[in-house]
């Protein structure tokens, strides 16, 4: 088990945002979670990556209790890669994903030659290396995530937790760092709002809605349209004669 | 085929790394030797013209071989060097280092590059206590306890307005860099009233002329007795901040990327600011108000080398530094037989400077 977390309730402000979630994820396994906005997902891998307390429930990461882990040796296991991020400051590129080498390193300790090589590598398999002296406010949305997950990439973690990592891409970028990710054989748990994506590249899928796992399983198995129609409350048709299976919705 | 392209990469590792290395170190190098120049000349300018050779002679002499001084130079040059000048000078290079680290540090902690060292209510706190001791402390201390208790005052004033900020940005629970400017204008303000209030109500036409000068800033304070509390204060900033460069690069990012990055920022922020307070009150307390510095020279520096504090905070002191020395220079001579607050000069020569950057360099806070 890589990543288990059970019963968890997060709370912001009064009001119950997570309610009672409970999801396994296994070594390897590319997990989605669904679900419409304002459902809980953004705050429960919030919870995970632990910027939102719970408040109550237990997480286990490889076995250890991750709330009460030090947040550096969190780092070295798990990466983010989140939602937009805003930075007010010029950062070059490399020094952006050079960043991602902080939880290996004690706090004198200087960026040395192997780590430049990681950086350096990282941001070739997301193929931003030619930009690597450019600033990283001069880029574009999808370069910044591709630039970003390269920093996740060079915590050298085992677990990737993506919160809509694909959000302001367009489809071919989304495509793109969504077969990256996958390429990389390693436990991802990725927040999605596209179904179709959903369904092409998760093993497995956690549906959300109002705080609650509603339901979870295969994309086959869970994506009926009552489901769908009970949480997104669209209608819709699952076309299950071709592979991977795909939806389209009624918009008019 | 991938192989080969590694290959390649790994050259241009070594390609690409050693010029920035190099042509930041160079940079580095280069504004020391300007300081040293810089000091050199600001010594040597001002009502008494001194040649800079006989200035750069008087003070090798003094600090290596004291007894030796060669019988050329005049006493009193000799004099005018070593006790008036040279801590005068000396006095601007720490304020101006001092200053600019702090405007740095403090952009880093509330993730502002419009923030300065005075952001926490640390300049209209430290009024506050200036013109409390002025209006009523001067009264009854007496003769040379009395720069004393006026720098006393200060630094109280300076820190207790800071650590009131301090507490109300940690209300309800997290500082955040928003919670933080707020409570420092709303800080800025009472201070500002109570001091207003103050001199308001006072008769003594004097007191409330010397409180607007302090307010304006001066490094007439500079003596070699005056120099050691600053100087320790300093160097020790400069040592802490520099081993904290790789925290405060994940600063610039926000607290969720940091905490991802396995750095709880607010553990960090707090200490930062408790740091910068003690700084600056001691700056404060020594010379009065100097703006700009803190706020400018960050800017500067980033435009030139970078947002990364392992290369940002050594070239922002050293420009710090000259910059004051210089800013201090046309201080003691832009008027005759005067000295001009030198707050006025490092404002006057720091917007327009500001501006030209921001027109010139393209350079925009950082948004380009």
């Amino acid at each position: 088990m890589k990543l288990s977390i059970e019963n968890i309730d997060v709370d912001l402000g009064n009001k119950a945002i997570v309610k009672d979630a409970c999801m396994q994820v296994h070594k390897g396994e590319f997990v989605g979670i669904i679900g419409p906005n304002g459902s809980g997902k953004s705050t429960l891998l919030k919870t995970v990556y632990r910027i939102c307390k719970p408040k109550s429930g237990m997480m286990y990461l490889d076995g250890k209790n991750l709330l009460t882990m030090p947040i550096k040796d969190m780092a070295r296991k798990l990466g983010v890669v989140s939602q937009f991020n805003h930075v007010a400051f010029d950062i070059k590129v490399e020094d952006m994903v050079l960043m991602g080498r902080s939880p290996h390193k004690k706090i004198l300790e200087q960026d040395n030659l192997y780590d430049y090589k990681i950086a350096r590598e990282m941001l070739d398999q997301v193929d931003m290396l030619h930009y690597s002296k450019r600033s990283f406010s001069t880029l574009s949305g999808g370069e910044k995530q591709r630039v970003l997950l390269a920093r996740a990439l060079a915590q050298q973690v085992d677990l990737l937790i993506l919160d809509e990592p694909t959000n302001h891409l367009d489809i071919k970028y989304q495509i793109q760092i969504l077969n990256l990710v996958k390429s990389l054989g390693i436990t991802v748990v990725v927040a999605l709002h596209d179904l179709n994506l959903a369904i092409a590249y998760c093993d497995r899928l956690y549906v959300m809605h109002n705080g609650k796992i509603v339901a979870n399983g295969k994309p086959k198995e869970v994506l009926t349209p009552e489901l769908i129609k009970q949480v997104y409350e669209v209608d819709c048709t699952i076309h299950t004669q071709q592979e991977p299976i795909y939806i389209t919705f009624k918009t008019i | 085929m991938k192989n080969l392209m590694k290959t390649k990469i790994e050259i241009q590792d070594y390609k690409n790394l050693k010029p920035v290395k190099l042509s930041n170190t160079i940079i580095v190098i280069g504004l020391f030797i300007f300081l040293m120049i810089s000091i050199i000349f600001a010594v040597a300018i001002g009502s008494v013209k001194i040649p800079a050779m006989d200035v750069y002679k008087v003070i090798i002499y003094k600090i290596f071989s004291p007894e030796s001084l060669e019988y050329n130079t005049q006493a009193t040059f000799i004099d005018i060097i070593w006790q008036i000048r040279l801590p005068r000078v000396l006095l601007g290079v720490i304020v101006g280092m001092g200053l600019a680290l702090g405007g740095v540090v403090m952009q880093a902690t509330v993730q502002n590059p419009l923030a300065d060292p005075y952001l926490l209510g640390i300049s209209s706190g430290a009024t506050f206590g200036a013109t409390f001791f002025i209006l009523i402390g001067s009264n009854i201390l007496i003769g040379s306890f009395q720069n004393l208790g006026l720098a006393f005052c200060g630094f109280i004033g300076a820190f207790m307005a800071s650590m009131l900020v301090f507490r109300l940005s940690s209300i309800g629970g997290r500082i955040t860099p928003v919670k933080l400017v707020l409570s420092g204008m709303v800080v800025n303000l009472i201070c500002s009233a109570f001091s207003s209030l103050m001199i308001y109500l006072t008769n003594d036409n004097n007191a409330v002329r010397s409180i607007t000068e302090w307010t304006m800033g001066s490094l007439t304070a500079g003596n070699w007795s005056n120099l050691w509390l600053p100087s320790i204060v300093v160097v020790f900033m400069i040592v802490f901040f520099l081993c904290q460069c790789r925290i405060m690069n994940t600063m610039l990012l926000g607290d969720e990327a940091a905490i991802t990055l396995g750095i709880d920022l607010n553990k960090y922020r707090k200490l930062y600011m408790i740091t910068i307070a003690v700084l600056t009150g001691v700056l404060v307390a020594n010379c009065g108000i100097i703006g700009f510095i803190g706020l400018v020279i960050p800017h500067i520096t980033r435009s030139l080398v970078g947002s990364n504090h392992k290369n940002n905070l050594p070239v922002a002191m050293l420009i710090g530094s000259s910059f004051l020395v210089w800013a201090d220079v046309v201080a003691r001579i832009v008027l005759k037989n005067m000295e001009m607050p030198i707050g006025i000069i490092t404002s006057a020569i720091g917007a327009p400077f500001f501006i030209y950057i921001i027109i010139k360099r393209a350079y925009s806070f950082g948004e380009r």
